[in-house]
């Protein structure tokens, strides 16, 4: 089994048509001096660099014969990714660039379930490129531009020269209400560091923990450095089947710190942060089991690190959908405090009946 | 005679006589005779498939430069066909009747002019029958049969999979095709009945029909696995048998050795060859120990005497069947 750090990282580039990604692919081009990359896109666009080779794709999304509805992977990209790793040390890194109305979840799942793709690549981090002008309406006529922002570990809110401030602050609320665990960065025609986008290590689970970022703090809360330990009971809501009542308010909003509700009334996705005390594994993984197989085609991103009775390393957890995979990590250091956090990112989650699932997970106190 | 290539081979095999490997950096060597190991770079950058051409003493590639090539006795590649700027990823002929495929699209040499085969998904794999009249092309959630010398609508095998490759049985009753999933699916084509051939822990990468066409050797599980395609019903009715078991490693290649013998060379994920007969099947001799890295592809010269390897780390050589 390779280390993580051998293996091929890999960056998801999803975004509407028109809001910088194409920009921004080329910045990483032209940027990475000495970086040979492998970059797969649906269409040859404007890109074009000596050292680089583009390989054009159709996107073939392929529901899984397995019974579930959201078991997708790409098929094309499994087969483009064989012949490219044919010839290891060729290429530094690979980008996938999809195109505007991508779903990104079949990508994300092609590198947790293709045995050929785990073993050589490492999904490094999902970017999503959106445009500050046009987000809004893009949120009301689309799921998809949802989706890549709930995805998303680091958004690009670029084209801020169209917007007022006060309309990018309302943007980016949105953005946040949606998603409040990925790093937001405000660019203009795609410019940013790209150590900021490339070589994140946030969606490998390993490497992710191995860094050890703050991996499941709201970004808002990192970039202000302090730690807020309220509303943790009260963010994401309890959702019936089938409501029409816009789905957010303003306790999502705790985390980005405005305390105000978004001006969109078209947020369907919302998070869930859990966080509780030592878990009895024997409870706990019946029941994320459970949760994921009847609740998964809900679940867009799920992320955890748990405390286990009796153990003395942390185990982290993370999900797409139905699939769900964790490992011990680092041992709990003597300052800090042994508890279970989990987040999810969704869709109709009924987060009082989550929370209770979690709870019933609970070790059983010791008598003392 | 081992050489270290340092790149995957996509194709072990005979041409002109002697040992012949297209290997992924884009190039052919090939090995044994009078001179040093020759090397013909056929590609720019990478080549992406490589068939042998059953029957005539030549070798196809095609690659990312868009090319195809088909190297010949002589050694001298010669470019038979291209789509500019695009990935040809899959080549065939058979019977002076040529095909590759880029994209969704087959192109089709049978006398005369291309003929372009469009599919509604990305083509994955094509193959002839062995008289060369039809043409397999294997995409997602079907197979087409086309009709080589014939225009006109393919006959279309539906099946919900991410399929990869294909192979007709000799005699042109069967088809069989492998996916992304652990399992082969067949066709008996004269009625479509169709059949599943499981039993795999993944993919299976390597197949292999017997000298007299009615055994269809299989890698990807920790036996070779051999399918009966005798009789009407062929596997339909019956199990497979396994050849040379190794617990905890799969076969990654395999080829029957021409002659009546049933005799089977079998190619490990760990490096390993060896040579199994079907009517003992516990008995395998080693012809070679393990490697660095899987055996990719094997092939037997026309008089058996000599077996071809090549492996996913560029270790290739020539081994004699009777030593």
């Amino acid at each position: 089994m390779m280390e993580a750090a051998e293996k091929l990282p890999v960056t998801l580039l999803t975004g509407y048509l028109g809001a910088g990604k194409t920009t921004l692919l080329n910045r990483i081009l032209t940027g990475s001096h000495g970086q040979r990359f492998a970059v797969i896109v649906n269409e040859f666009g404007e890109i074009g660099i000596d050292n680089d080779l583009i390989v054009e794709t159709d996107e073939e999304i392929y529901e899984m014969n397995n019974g579930c509805v959201c078991c997708t992977v790409r098929g094309d990209l499994i087969e483009v990714l064989e012949k490219l790793l044919r010839q290891p040390g060729r290429f530094d890194a690979i980008v996938i660039e999809t195109t505007g109305l991508a779903d990104p979840v079949p990508v994300a799942q092609t590198f947790l379930m293709d045995e050929g793709a785990r073993a050589k690549t490492r999904l490094d981090a999902v970017v999503t490129v959106v445009d500050a002008k046009h987000l809004p309406l893009r949120m009301k006529d689309s799921r998809e531009a949802e989706d890549q922002i709930a995805f998303a570990d680091v958004v690009l809110l670029n084209k801020t020269d169209l917007v007022t401030p006060a309309e990018l602050a309302e943007v980016e609320a949105v953005i946040r209400a949606v998603n409040p665990y990925a790093e937001i960065h405000r660019t203009q025609r795609s410019e940013i560091g790209l150590d900021r986008v490339l070589d994140r290590g946030v969606f490998d689970l390993q490497r992710a923990l191995r860094l050890d970022p703050a991996f499941l703090e709201p970004a808002a809360e990192n970039e202000h450095g302090h730690d807020h330990d309220h509303d943790h009971d009260h963010e994401g809501h309890a959702c019936h089947e089938g409501c029409d009542h816009p789905h957010h308010d303003h306790r999502h909003h705790a985390s980005a710190g405005d305390g105000r509700p978004s001006p969109v009334h078209d947020v369907t996705v919302a998070s869930i942060s859990l966080r509780t005390g030592e878990l009895d594994p024997g409870k706990f993984f019946p029941w994320i089991h459970a949760l994921t197989q009847a609740r998964g085609p809900s679940i867009l991103r799920m992320k955890g690190i748990l405390a286990f009775r009796d153990e003395p390393r942390r185990y982290a957890v993370q999900g797409v959908h139905m699939i769900v995979e964790g490992d011990h990590q680092r041992g709990w250091k003597d300052d800090e405090k042994r508890e279970s956090r989990l987040v999810f990112i969704g869709r109709e989650l009924d987060r009082d009946a989550i929370a209770q699932g979690l709870e019933s997970c609970l070790a059983e106190v010791a008598a003392c | 005679m081992l050489n270290d290539f340092g790149s995957h081979c996509l194709a072990a095999t005979f041409v002109g006589g002697r040992p012949a490997f297209a290997l992924a950096d884009g190039t052919v060597r090939r090995i044994g005779g009078e001179a040093e190991a020759d090397c013909v770079r056929v590609h720019a950058d990478a080549s992406l498939a490589a068939a042998r051409v059953a029957g005539d003493d030549a070798l196809l590639t095609s690659g990312e430069d868009g090319r195809v090539c088909r190297l010949g006795a002589s050694g001298e590649a010669r470019e038979v066909g291209a789509v500019p700027r695009k990935w040809v990823t899959s080549v065939g002929e058979r019977r002076g009747r040529l095909a590759y495929a880029s994209g969704k699209t087959v192109w089709l040499y049978a006398g005369g002019e291309a003929r372009p085969l469009s599919h509604p998904r990305g083509v994955k794999g094509i193959a002839f029958s062995d008289d060369g009249a039809r043409l397999a092309v294997a995409q997602q959630d079907a197979v087409s049969v086309h009709d080589v010398d014939a225009a006109g609508a393919p006959l279309e095998l539906a099946w919900n999979d991410i399929h990869v490759a294909s192979t007709f049985s000799p005699d042109g009753r069967f088809l069989v095709v492998a996916s992304q999933s652990c399992f082969l699916h067949g066709w008996r084509l004269a009625d479509r009945k169709h059949f599943r051939m499981l039993g795999y822990p993944g993919r299976i990468g390597d197949w292999s029909w017997s000298p007299d066409g009615v055994l269809l050797a299989t890698a990807g599980a920790a036996a070779a696995i051999v399918w009966p395609f005798d009789g009407d019903d062929g596997p339909m009715t019956r199990g497979a048998f396994e050849i040379a078991s190794r617990e905890g490693r799969k076969v990654s290649a395999v080829a029957w050795r021409p002659g009546p013998a049933r005799s089977l060379a079998i190619g490990w994920d760990d490096g390993a060859v060896q040579l199994a007969s079907f009517d003992e099947p516990q008995t395998a001799r080693t012809l070679r120990a393990a490697g660095r890295a899987a055996i990719s592809s094997i092939a037997w010269n026309g008089g058996g005497t000599l077996l071809a390897f090549g492996s996913a780390a560029g270790e290739c050589g020539a081994l004699k069947g009777d030593a």
